[in-house]
């Protein structure tokens, strides 16, 4: 269950850079924040973890590699002068990567606590723009406690999508106590976005009937509480089909809580044009989404990611 | 490996919600505000539309030829943002009041960069591209800026303009309160120096600001009485006094909090010194030093082994 979470991750952080590497203007600049500094901007904590926790992803990865080439490294061609280097690194990193991988895995889990509630973090510099449904002082535990959520129902999402696609066995038996804890996290995501509603009093724009109120509305209904509700019952915990469905309004739950606190909720007073992604934004979007998938389904076919294919020993 | 991670996400919310909520009292969020800054007093009743002051912003910036010649003002029948071709305009608004041959008498609103005294811009930027000077002007340098954008998202004022046109090195644009033109050469703003009708004065910041209250005392017929930029957004470099509501004139109502204080208070009491992340790593360290014992290691580094 670990592995292809970590795969996930990996992937996803690295399509994450990828992509931030298109949207910014002056893409032959990315590096430049590892030279200036400016400790007030909460996207540069954002981008430092990022670079950071990336780094510890490839190195949380790579006893994985390291299992499925050590000793068998053969390059094409003309590189396989590098046969013998190549594998003494995989020796190297055999050696030393469990005696440290503490280091990295608990950093791991710092570098995303600090960067997940950093990204709720940054809509805080503009509070005349950001509809007061989302704009809080809570919005860095907000963005913290539901990715802390949507990490369990990610990896069932993902799982159930593998092995499904590649014909394996659907790990109910792991999946379903899994699930158990993520009513208590989704609960306690759930306690502090209605609590902090109450407090606040923001409830008064709930029957507006404006874009920003609706979506708010399908965001907290469709993507936290049905699910919620669903999970809390054994049934739903138990059924393949149920439970697929529930972590995938979870999991797009906290999609469209991002997309409302970035896009839809997002309206500059002045300047009121609204924005909607163009075509070709959407377009390498999905693109780079497609290609992740694709890289995705390559490497669990090279390299021991899943459990072991029922294929594979036949063949 | 597996197991070890597994528990610490059992222990996720208890550690982050033991860092959220640590009550660690945040220090005192102090100012950066430049103590004596130059600023820019527009009074708006002086104003008549004459759009010299954008055609000096344009030629002493060097900024590109305009679509339509700055004598034109058919060009004030819309209204417009200052953009990345230029960096101050003007705008025409009737607030219904007519003179006394029914004409509808106008207001004139110049627009450009405030120069706030606590620029959100300066906070937010990822590399300190946008900084605030001694002298007030909010500065803008363009070898650090990566074009994230993020400084547009942050601006109260919505001001700064991108060069979206630019593929490969596009920039911010803003005005730049004639950083050179008043730090080196010594001379006035372009289009403070150029303005006609003395609707633009440059000077010391309190200086402004003791010219503006006097001229409201001194003719409270003649003007409403609020100082916009005294007190909005922490104070502005730049500020206006109108005859007419600042709200009938496009003009944002803003809170009083520089905007950058919540986002700097939080981000420093949860982030100075990385006391928070140096805690966590170490409650997380013993929850796994703690999980050791119980729970084998034989797992780790073998394939499959972790399941």
């Amino acid at each position: 269950m670990v592995r292809p979470a970590l795969l996930t991750a990996m992937l996803g952080y690295t399509f994450v850079v990828l992509g931030l590497l298109v949207d910014i203007g002056r893409s032959w600049a990315i590096w430049k924040p590892m030279l200036y500094w400016n400790p007030t901007s909460v996207l540069f904590e954002v981008a430092m973890c990022v670079m950071f926790y990336l780094n510890v992803l490839y190195l949380e990865f790579l006893p994985i590699v390291v299992a499925r080439f050590k000793g068998r490294v053969a390059l094409p061609g003309p590189l396989a002068v590098l046969n013998a280097p190549v594998d003494g690194l995989l020796r190297l990193a055999d050696a030393v990567l469990p005696k440290i991988m503490w280091i990295f895995i608990i950093a791991g889990v710092v570098l995303s606590c600090m960067h997940q509630s950093s990204l709720g973090s940054l809509m805080l510099i503009a509070p005349t723009k950001l509809h007061p449904l989302w704009y809080t002082p809570l919005l860095p535990l907000l963005f913290l406690t539901s990715a802390i959520a949507v990490g369990y129902p990610m990896v069932v999402f993902e799982a159930t999508l593998a092995t499904t696609s590649l014909g394996l066995d659907s790990e109910m038996e792991v999946l379903t106590p899994l699930t158990r804890i993520t009513i208590f996290l989704l609960g306690t995501y759930l306690a502090l976005k209605i609590g902090d509603m109450v407090v606040r009093g923001t409830y008064v724009y709930l029957l507006d009937g404006t874009a920003q109120t609706n979506a708010f509305i399908v965001e907290v209904l469709l993507g936290v509480i049905v699910p919620w509700l669903m999970l809390l019952s054994p049934t739903v915990r138990q059924s393949r089909r149920a439970l697929f469905i529930a972590c995938c309004l979870i999991v797009g739950g906290v999609l469209v809580n991002r997309i409302n606190v970035f896009v839809v909720g997002y309206r500059p007073p002045i300047s009121e044009a609204n924005y909607f992604p163009a075509i070709g934004e959407i377009l390498v979007t999905v693109g780079l989404i497609a290609t992740l998938m694709f890289i995705y389904r390559f490497l669990v076919t090279v390299l021991p990611v899943l459990n072991q294919p029922k294929q594979e020993v036949s063949a | 490996m597996g197991l070890n991670r597994r528990d610490f996400f059992k222990w996720l919310t208890v550690a982050g919600s033991a860092v959220a909520g640590s009550g660690r009292s945040a220090h005192a969020w102090q100012s950066r505000a430049p103590a004596d800054p130059l600023g820019c007093l527009v009074d708006l009743t002086r104003c008549i539309g004459c759009r010299k002051c954008e055609e000096a912003c344009n030629r002493v910036n060097h900024l590109p030829a305009p679509d339509q010649r700055f004598e034109d003002l058919t060009v004030l029948d819309r209204k417009r943002r200052p953009d990345e071709r230029a960096y101050t305009v003007v705008n025409r608004y009737t607030s219904g009041l007519i003179d006394e041959r029914d004409q509808l008498v106008p207001t004139f609103v110049k627009l450009q960069c405030m120069h706030c005294q606590d620029p959100a811009c300066a906070s937010a930027c990822i590399v300190g591209a946008l900084s605030k000077k001694e002298n007030g002007a909010v500065f803008y340098d363009v070898s650090k800026c990566i074009g994230c954008r993020y400084c547009m998202v942050a601006c109260p004022f919505e001001i700064p303009a991108y060069e979206y046109h630019d593929p490969i090195t596009p920039r911010v644009m803003k005005c730049t309160f004639c950083y050179e033109r008043v730090q080196s050469e010594g001379k006035l703003p372009g289009c403070a120096e150029i303005c006609p009708v003395e609707a633009l004065t440059f000077g010391r910041r309190d200086d402004l600001l003791k010219e503006a209250h006097r001229r409201i005392q001194g003719n409270p017929g003649r003007y409403i009485d609020h100082v916009y930029g005294e007190k909005e957004v922490g104070g502005t470099s730049w500020m206006y006094i109108s005859g007419v509501p600042f709200e009938k004139l496009g003009f944002n109502t803003l809170p009083e909090t520089p905007m950058p204080r919540l986002a700097e208070t939080i981000q420093h009491s949860l982030f100075s010194y990385l006391w928070s992340p140096i805690v966590l790593f170490g409650m997380l360290g013993g929850v796994m030093w703690a999980s050791k014992d119980k729970g084998d290691r034989g797992g780790n580094g073998k394939p499959g082994g972790e399941r």
